[in-house]
C-alpha cells in the first residue's frame, strides 16, 4: 500500500515538476524567478519529504523485484521494515546537510 | 465476483509490461540519484559560502546540458520515468472495476498522455540545449 501512495504521489509530483522547468519556455529570468521561489525553506522541507518518498519507492521496488526473482522471499517482511529503517536513516542524514538550506 | 475476475485480468496482462516496469524501476534508481544530486546537492557548498545564488538557476541547467553525458541522461530520465510512472498509474486504475471494463481506453489514454509529455518535456530540455 506504501509503495502506491508514494508512487501516486512521485507521479503528481512528476508532472508538476516538468510544468515548473517548463517555465524556460517564457525566458531565464522568469524561470530563475520561479525557482528562486522554489528554494526557500518550506520548498527544501517539501523536498526532504519529496527524497523520503523516492528512497522508500526505489528501495521498496527493488525488494519486489528480489522477491519476483524468488530470492529472500522468507525474508520479506524483514526487508520490508529493512527499507524503512534505511530511508530514515538516510533522511536523517540527508536532513542534516539540508538544514543550512532550511534556516539561511 | 465477476468485477473482481475483470480487474484480475486487465491488471494481470503478461510478462513485459511486469518486466518493463521492473527493468525501467531498477535503472531509474540510478538516474533520479544523479537528478537529485545533480539538483539538490551539487554546489550546496557553494551557494552556502555565497560563491553562488541558488543551486538551480537557467545558467547552472544550460551549463550543465551543454554536457553530452546530461544530455543522454535527462532524455532517458525523462523517458523511463514517465513509462514508469504512468505504467504504474495503469495497474493501479485497473484495479477499480469501472476502468478495468474499459481497460482498453485506459491504455490509449495513457499512452497519448505518455508520448505529449515526453514531447512536451523534450521541447524543454531542448531551450536549454539550443540556448
Amino acid at each position: 500500500m506504501l509503495q502506491r501512495i508514494t508512487g501516486l504521489g512521485l507521479v503528481f509530483y512528476l508532472f508538476a515538476h516538468i510544468i515548473v522547468i517548463s517555465t524556460a519556455q517564457a525566458g531565464a529570468e522568469t524561470f530563475d524567478d520561479v525557482l528562486t521561489v522554489l528554494q526557500m525553506p518550506v520548498f527544501v522541507v517539501l523536498d526532504l519529504f519529496l527524497a523520503a518518498a523516492v528512497l522508500y519507492h526505489g528501495l521498496n521496488g527493488f525488494r519486489v523485484i528480489l522477491i519476483d526473482l524468488g530470492v529472500a522471499v522468507a525474508w520479506q517482511a524483514q526487508l520490508f521494515w529493512a527499507c524503512l529503517v534505511v530511508t530514515a536513516i538516510t533522511m536523517a542524514f540527508v536532513t542534516y546537510f539540508s538544514f543550512p538550506l532550511i534556516t539561511r | 465476483m465477476a468485477d473482481v475476475k475483470t480487474t484480475q485480468q486487465a491488471a494481470s496482462s503478461g510478462f513485459w509490461p511486469w518486466f518493463l516496469q521492473r527493468a525501467s524501476g531498477f535503472v531509474l534508481i540510478f538516474l533520479v540519484g544523479v537528478h537529485m544530486w545533480m539538483g539538490h546537492f551539487s554546489g550546496l557548498q557553494d551557494v552556502l559560502d555565497g560563491r553562488r545564488e541558488e543551486l538551480v538557476l537557467y545558467e547552472v541547467v544550460k551549463l550543465r546540458l551543454s554536457q553530452a553525458a546530461f544530455i543522454i541522461v535527462d532524455f532517458a530520465l525523462l523517458a523511463l520515468v514517465l513509462y514508469h510512472a504512468l505504467s504504474g498509474l495503469r495497474s493501479v486504475l485497473l484495479e477499480w472495476g469501472p476502468a478495468a471494463r474499459r481497460s482498453a481506453g485506459v491504455t490509449k489514454a495513457i499512452v497519448m498522455v505518455g508520448v505529449g509529455t515526453f514531447a512536451y518535456g523534450a521541447g524543454v530540455l531542448m531551450i536549454f540545449i539550443l540556448d
